[in-house]
């Protein structure tokens, strides 16, 4: 091998061309697929229900429903409402049939579901179980009592439960004095 | 004293890499480039082809023989090198750092940075702006880097067409990183992905995925490439590793280089390619332990040592003769005869690299030292083939 020194390098008067290189920076780019709330900052232990519930709920006003009292059943596919009608009549309805019923009634199916997603079926509806069932949608203390304390610990406890890692940032943070190539 | 064609520090400094030249780095750029002949460069891609071929080979004895621990990695990263392995995810880029092969001296292995190469933009691109005055007169250089990664990054998009090409590349914000990176933004936005850079710090890791922070809400990255080592993840921020190869397993990000290039960064590899292939013609032997080499000059090294940082060459004697300090030095050691270096006129020892872009041959470039190692003080020498 000759080594090549640069007083031998042939000066060239010849542009050297050459495709633009991006510079580096952090740039963000519109363009991309914004995830808008995907990210979520709270994260904890999510629960996830495997028992289901038997919700009785009483038309105590016209298209006003209260729940009479729930129990917990043995799978989520077990789950009805129980509806008993001012005019003393009665359905019942599967968690799926619960969502099209009085679908020409929307007063009436709102106030339901609302009630609904207030009591323990609200976890078979996507509720987070860390939420507390809500004593405006009990017909009595009686009813709520029963739901809030033992129902909701029978249900937490055959919960199946999962950590969901906190979004994290911050890897690496000062560890910009070296670098890191090889 | 002879000064790098001005022209070629002016389009460094334009291109926004003036860091390589400025201030310590003044020197970095030799004044005069290296002649090989054509021979000499095709030993060295043969040289690098069959290098990469044992280490594949490597590779799989390490996992068929569950080798893990001796290579000094850790049990949490190994179901995603399987899984990059299984995938058959590509390796975008490395390079390997050999001795000898000019002037008839033989090609030894030195090793291999299979993870975080550095020396891109140097080899990309300022050797061939450093060569251009003289590319007419001789027969041009053994650079398709840029080339190369185009190709690489595009087989990739076509491997996983499912997935969104937007690529995030990202360092611990050293300049050199990020600029190391700059060659690779090139070659993939070239092959079509949407590229963006972050430092470390400011991405987001989540359960969904990787994401930067925008105006408009959460960017997500399908693909990201990483200046920031395996083994910084597996020794300095566990949580973050247990992350990515979490998110890695469930598809949705697959990062870069793929996990299995820790096995090949790793020294001791070194040591099983020389029980698995003693005969090789590239591999100096290489141990886990020094009294075979008792007797001999020999060079210790760390596990995961970069940058020619804590490497110790000891003589016959045994006499440390020359040492780096650095900040690796509570890896475990691998002990490698010394290799020959070619040496100038003036005395400092050449050392030459390969990168490899999927395996293949792909840029030649060379170091230079006035000592026995080869170090980040190096001077970063062009070759041109006549």
């Amino acid at each position: 091998m000759v080594k090549l020194k640069s007083s031998s390098i042939v000066k060239s008067t010849k542009k050297i061309k050459k495709a633009g290189l991006v510079f580096g920076t952090a740039l963000l780019m519109t363009g991309f697929i914004s995830c808008g709330d995907n990210v979520e900052y709270t994260s904890e232990e999510v629960m996830t229900p495997n028992n289901g519930i038997v919700t009785e709920v009483k038309e105590t006003q016209k298209d006003l429903f209260k729940i009479t009292n729930e129990e917990v059943v043995a799978t989520i596919a077990d789950s009805r409402i129980i509806a008993e009608y001012m005019d003393g009549a009665r359905d019942t309805f599967t968690l799926e049939e619960a969502r099209l019923v009085d679908a020409d009634n929307p007063a009436r199916s709102r106030s339901m579901n609302g009630i609904l997603m207030g009591g323990m079926m609200g976890y078979m509806m996507g509720k987070s179980m860390k939420t507390p069932v809500s004593r405006a949608a009990y017909a009595n203390d009686g009813a709520y009592n029963k739901s809030s304390s033992t129902n909701s610990s029978k249900l937490k406890s055959t919960a199946t439960k999962k950590t969901v890692k906190t979004p994290k940032k911050g890897f690496g943070s000062s560890k910009s004095s070296r670098s890191y190539g090889g | 004293m002879d000064v790098p064609d001005q022209g070629a520090l002016d389009m460094i400094q334009q291109e926004g890499y003036g860091w390589f030249i400025e201030g310590d780095n003044e020197e970095y750029m030799a004044p005069d480039a290296i002649m090989v002949t054509k021979n000499e460069v095709t030993a060295f891609n043969e040289a690098a082809e069959a290098c990469y071929d044992l280490f594949k080979k490597g590779l799989q004895h390490v996992a068929d023989h569950n080798l893990w621990s001796r290579l000094g990695i850790p049990a949490e990263i190994i179901p995603l090198i399987k899984y990059d392995i299984l995938r058959d995810l590509p390796h975008i880029c490395g390079r390997f750092d050999l001795s000898g092969g000019v002037d008839g001296m033989p090609i030894k292995l030195i090793e291999f940075n299979a993870d975080t190469s550095s020396l891109m933009p140097e080899s990309a691109y300022f050797q061939s702006w450093m060569h251009e005055p003289i590319r007419l007169e001789y027969k041009g250089q053994f650079n398709y880097l840029v080339h190369d990664l185009t190709k690489g990054l595009r087989d990739l998009k076509n491997q996983f067409p499912e997935k969104t090409a937007t690529l995030l590349l990202c360092s611990l914000g050293y300049e050199e990183d990020r600029l190391n990176l700059n060659v690779i933004r090139e070659a993939a936005e070239v092959a079509g992905f949407e590229v963006d850079y972050a430092d470390l710090e400011d991405v987001v890791f989540s359960d969904e995925g990787v994401f930067l922070e925008a105006e408009e809400g959460y960017v997500q990255y399908y693909f990201m490439y990483k200046m920031v080592p395996w083994e910084f993840m597996m020794f300095e921020e566990p949580e973050l590793m247990e992350l990515i190869v979490d998110l890695s397993i469930k598809d949705e990000v697959l990062v870069l280089n793929p996990a299995y290039t820790i096995a090949y960064q790793a020294k001791h590899m070194l040591s099983i390619l020389y029980e698995l292939f003693p005969d090789n013609p590239y591999l100096l032997p290489t141990y886990d332990t020094e009294e075979p080499l008792q007797g001999k000059q020999y060079v210790r090294k760390v596990n995961f040592g970069r940058l020619g940082e804590n490497i110790e060459v000891v003589d016959s004697a045994g006499a440390v003769i020359s040492k780096t300090h650095g900040d690796f030095g509570k890896f475990s050691k691998i002990y490698q005869e010394f290799a020959e270096m070619y040496a100038d006129e003036d005395g400092d020892i050449y050392q030459g690299s390969l990168f490899v872009a999927k395996g293949r041959p792909s840029c030649l470039c060379f170091r230079r030292r006035d000592d026995l190692i080869i170090d980040d003080d190096s001077e970063f020498v062009p070759h041109v083939i006549f």
